[in-house]
């Protein structure tokens, strides 16, 4: 854990609890959020892109934070419930002209009761053998949908227009990137308030000893079941944003490789910390763009190689990320932000650490 | 059952397969009294205790506590109802600090829901606020402030166990069970917890059932016993008329050989 | 009757081929607890390893199968010492996750090195197309592929119960301590259970791809043996086995009764109802140890 900034003394409890300390830190919170605002004028089409969808997979990731990261429960069906989440509202949106922010609400809550059915296995289970059952949501999605193609198009899917709140219509990225911004500011205020309340404090009870957890009065069952709901919710939300943004939704995006995109994020970042999935979240999609620009330079270089090496290698290098990663640092980058603080702090007395 | 009997514990039978641990254990606890519940090693205490606040699933038996069946209510249902314990291998969150430990303990007393914790309004904050006060209370009492923000898997078996014994306390139970709290912890130790012990039944008025071994404990403290043998209950009573039972005193200390052989040759008769 | 009856040929011959895959799931957890996620990607590069050495080597049949078991296995080595022994001692957590990490990688090696359109081997099985038993015509592989897994099974039998490392490897996965103290070098008996391991994916990933042909999905059926360890009990091989015929017949007698029912899909997914059915019901599968991590 990091120390606090020297020189910074907590008088109240309430001081303790808050999220930004010092006012430095609440000036540099301020122009943080204003250069995050204003990105649209400076950054490249390119760029914009990468971002939104950084922002929409950020989303997922804080609500696999919940379900993984702080209430112990392995999911490896998250991206099956962004797609659940993804279909319904883009159904809702494409075949009754629902409109985009009711549509939204409902593809979150369809992947929440989604992810409380899939919540009961893990009143049984535990380890691998809940990560197994959560694996199956993945079939049942691809089954789902080809099931029912009137209303999800199948294996082509659907096609989307374009999203618009109260006839604003966001056709531009420009315009588009402020309520995916704003979605996902929110998204990371909610998560970092469930870590200071008396609901997380349960989720990581559940977590780290859940007989503890049970003689203090804490319904394990009910907790594991909120963490899933939640976690769920906030992947229906991404879901149905990814769809949005592309204008179209896929199979393709929601599979089991994205799931495990997802973990990786959190590993990378630093498991059950909010911070930690932010790191993680930005770090493998900054991983995913550079090597998706490295590719037709691979291919040039080894042209014996087929064209499908381009995707082929990004999921080698993110494979070989996430393994380093445990290997070497398994409390991802939040521990690294957290060595680099201290040192910091107590410099030019860093050994005392 | 009657609304005077505080807590009692009714003909219990737990078996795993054919191991057979307890055979029709009952007994009861009074308001505000010290009971200990000793036995040799496997005689089943722990296992009753279990059973008792809803980790076990005893196949018989009934469990009342202030007029309410409490009979295979699962443990955060108990923990509710106002019974505390403490685990043999102290229970923690390793993770986390001293703090944050008794915090979780005060689970039962904050009431904000998940939509109010997502939103940090109003009484998802205040609640934390106030019962951060109630928690250092007691990390006063238990003599824990030096160690608060430390996670609690760095800290030696004493303070783990006080801080399972916080955890337990915090809950603000009537009724606590101590689960061999003195395992593993040297003399010193074992008398500043007792010392710990005594001042929250003084301050708090909760009853308390020592499950123990260490005789010292039991004999100083426990105004009566329960005696367990084999998942069967010898006696049940005041301290020294339990000690003072020829069966109890055979139990623990064993027969001398003569006796032994006489008895045998007079059941073959 | 007939009909039924090759149905069943093809559902046993299936499932033998998913056995040999759980095989390898069930050796390593044996041998030291991991659940090896990465296991559907050893069959796919198994196959991949013999179709190379046929098309790019130009080998002959029999050198090629030789050196792919022998690649197998050293390839089993090298991503057990590589990346499983760095974690020794981590929790579990991080175990899974390093496999599962693993099945993301070797799959984007495999589309790397191998993808694009579907590949065929160069090669067909030795004698007729198919023999005929009674009305049933069986495809020669189905007889190729129950002959190879008994005697998988027999070699391992034999293995577990009568050598040392056999021994050994069963003493290791109950307990790595005690099985240090007696003498067993763990580490061992850990990449001996990867090599093996790899070796049988190999074999079942060149079953699947002589049947369905080889492309970058062959991982998809490897996850289709999941339900077959649990159904057969992550601690017995033999069970693995009886698992996979089980999920074999099933799967192919869905497709045939059921999937006419609700318009086609249900074979894919009713193995994975199976398992879901059975981790609620019994799981520790149908020969497995009862020390689950229940709550």
């Amino acid at each position: 854990m990091a120390r606090r900034p020297p020189g910074y003394f907590v008088r109240q409890y309430g001081q303790e609890l808050a999220i930004v300390n010092t006012r430095a830190q609440t000036v540099l919170l301020i122009l943080l959020l204003g250069l995050l605002f204003a990105l649209p004028l400076f950054l490249s089409a390119r760029w914009m892109s990468w971002f939104i969808i950084t922002c929409i997979y950020l989303i997922a990731a804080l609500g696999l934070n919940i379900t993984i990261g702080f209430t112990g429960q392995v999911s490896i069906g998250h991206a099956a419930f962004m797609g659940f989440g993804a279909f319904t509202g883009a159904a809702l949106t494409v075949h009754l002209q629902w409109p985009f922010l009711l549509s939204l609400l409902c593809s979150g809550i369809t992947a929440a009761v989604i992810g409380t059915v899939f919540s009961f296995a893990s009143f049984r289970l535990k380890g691998f053998y809940l990560a197994l059952v959560t694996i199956a949501a993945h079939f049942f999605l691809h089954f789902a949908i080809m099931k029912l193609p009137q209303w999800t198009g199948g294996a082509y899917g659907l096609v989307l227009p374009v999203p618009s709140i109260a006839g604003f219509a966001f056709d531009t990225s420009q315009k588009w990137f402020y309520p995916v911004l704003v979605i996902a500011l929110i998204t990371v205020f909610l998560t970092k308030n469930l870590e200071r309340t008396r609901i997380g404090k349960a989720f990581i009870a559940v977590r780290d000893n859940d007989r503890a957890a049970s003689a203090v009065g804490i319904n394990v069952p009910f907790y594991k079941m909120l963490s899933f709901l939640l976690g769920a919710f906030f992947a229906g939300i991404a879901g149905y944003l990814l769809a949005s943004t592309y204008k179209s939704c896929d199979l393709a995006y929601f599979g089991l490789l994205e799931s495990i995109w997802l973990i990786g994020m959190l590993i990378v970042g630093g498991m059950g910390v909010v911070t930690g999935t932010i790191f993680g979240t930005v770090l493998l999609r900054l991983l995913g763009f550079v090597t998706i620009r490295l590719a037709p330079s691979l291919l040039a270089a080894m042209p014996f190689l087929p064209l499908t090496a381009a995707t082929g290698f990004t999921n080698i290098v993110f494979a070989l990320v996430i393994i380093l990663f445990l290997i070497f640092e398994p409390h991802g980058m939040n521990h690294l932000w957290d060595r680099f603080k201290n040192w910091y702090r107590l410099w030019p007395f860093s050994q005392a650490a | 059952m009657g609304e005077h009997i505080f807590f009692s514990a009714q003909d219990i039978h737990l078996s795993f397969g054919a191991l057979v641990v307890l055979d029709g254990v009952s007994y009861v606890a009074n308001e505000g009294e010290i009971l200990g519940i000793i036995g040799p090693n496997g005689a089943g205490k722990s296992s009753l205790l279990n059973c008792i606040t809803g980790f076990y699933r005893n196949q018989q038996g009934r469990v009342f506590f202030q007029g309410r069946d409490i009979t295979h209510w699962p443990p955060h249902k108990i923990a509710k109802v106002g019974i505390g314990r403490t685990f043999q291998t102290e229970q923690l969150c390793g993770s986390l600090s001293v703090l944050d430990n008794l915090m979780i303990g005060r689970h039962l007393h904050m009431s904000a829901n998940a939509l109010e914790a997502l939103v940090y309004w109003g009484r998802a904050r205040s609640e934390q606020i106030r019962e951060r006060e109630k928690v250092e209370e007691v990390i006063d009492l238990l003599d824990l402030s030096h160690v608060r923000h430390e996670p609690v898997a760095m800290l030696p078996l004493g303070i783990r166990k006080r801080v399972d014994l916080g955890r337990a306390i915090v809950l603000e139970p009537s009724l606590v069970f101590l689960d061999e709290f003195s395992v593993g912890m040297n003399k010193g130790e074992k008398e500043d917890t007792v010392r710990f012990i005594l001042d929250v039944h003084e301050l708090k008025d909760v009853t308390i059932v020592f499950v123990e071994h260490d005789m010292d404990i039991v004999m100083d403290l426990c105004q009566r016993l329960v005696v367990l043998d084999f998942g069967r209950k010898l006696a049940e009573g005041p301290t020294e008329e339990v000690m003072g039972n020829p069966e109890v005193i055979r139990a623990y200390l064993g027969v001398p050989k003569e006796t032994a052989v006489v008895a045998e040759s007079s059941k073959e008769i | 009757m007939a009909f039924v009856g090759q149905l069943l040929i093809i559902g046993i011959a299936m499932g033998i081929v998913y056995g040999l895959i759980a095989m390898g799931f069930v050796l390593i957890y044996k041998a030291s607890g991991v659940f090896n996620f990465a296991q559907a990607q050893l069959v796919m590069i198994g196959a991949w390893f013999l179709w190379s050495l046929l098309e790019w080597a130009n080998l002959p049949l029999v050198i090629a199968l030789v050196l792919t078991t022998v690649l197998a296995g050293l390839f089993g080595w090298v991503v057990q010492r590589l990346f499983l022994t760095p974690l020794a001692g981590q929790p579990l957590f991080s175990l899974v996750m390093i496999t599962i990490a693993l099945s993301a990688g070797f799959d984007g090696l495999a589309v790397s090195i191998w993808g694009g359109p579907m590949k065929t081997y160069p090669f067909a099985l030795p004698g007729p197309e198919s023999l005929a038993l009674g009305p049933l015509q069986i495809g020669t592989e189905y007889v190729w592929v129950v002959g190879l897994c008994g005697v998988a099974l027999a070699i391992f039998f034999a293995f577990f119960k009568f050598t040392k490392l056999g021994l050994g490897m069963r003493a290791a996965s109950d307990n790595q301590r005690i099985g240090l103290s007696c003498g067993i070098s763990v580490p061992t008996v850990f990449s001996w259970a990867w090599i093996l391991s790899a070796v049988l994916a190999a074999w079942a990933g060149i079953f699947l791809g002589l049947r369905l042909g080889l492309d970058t999905q062959l991982h998809i059926i490897g996850l289709k043996a999941l339900p077959v360890v649990l159904l057969g009990g992550l601690e017995s091989l033999a069970g693995a086995v009886i698992g996979g015929v089980i999920i074999g017949l099933a799967e192919v007698l869905a497709g045939a009764y059921l999937d006419p029912l609700v318009g086609g899909g249900l074979k894919d997914l009713f193995p994975f109802i199976i398992m879901i059915i059975i981790l609620l019901v019994r799981p520790q599968g149908l020969f497995g140890w009862k020390i689950i991590e229940r709550v």
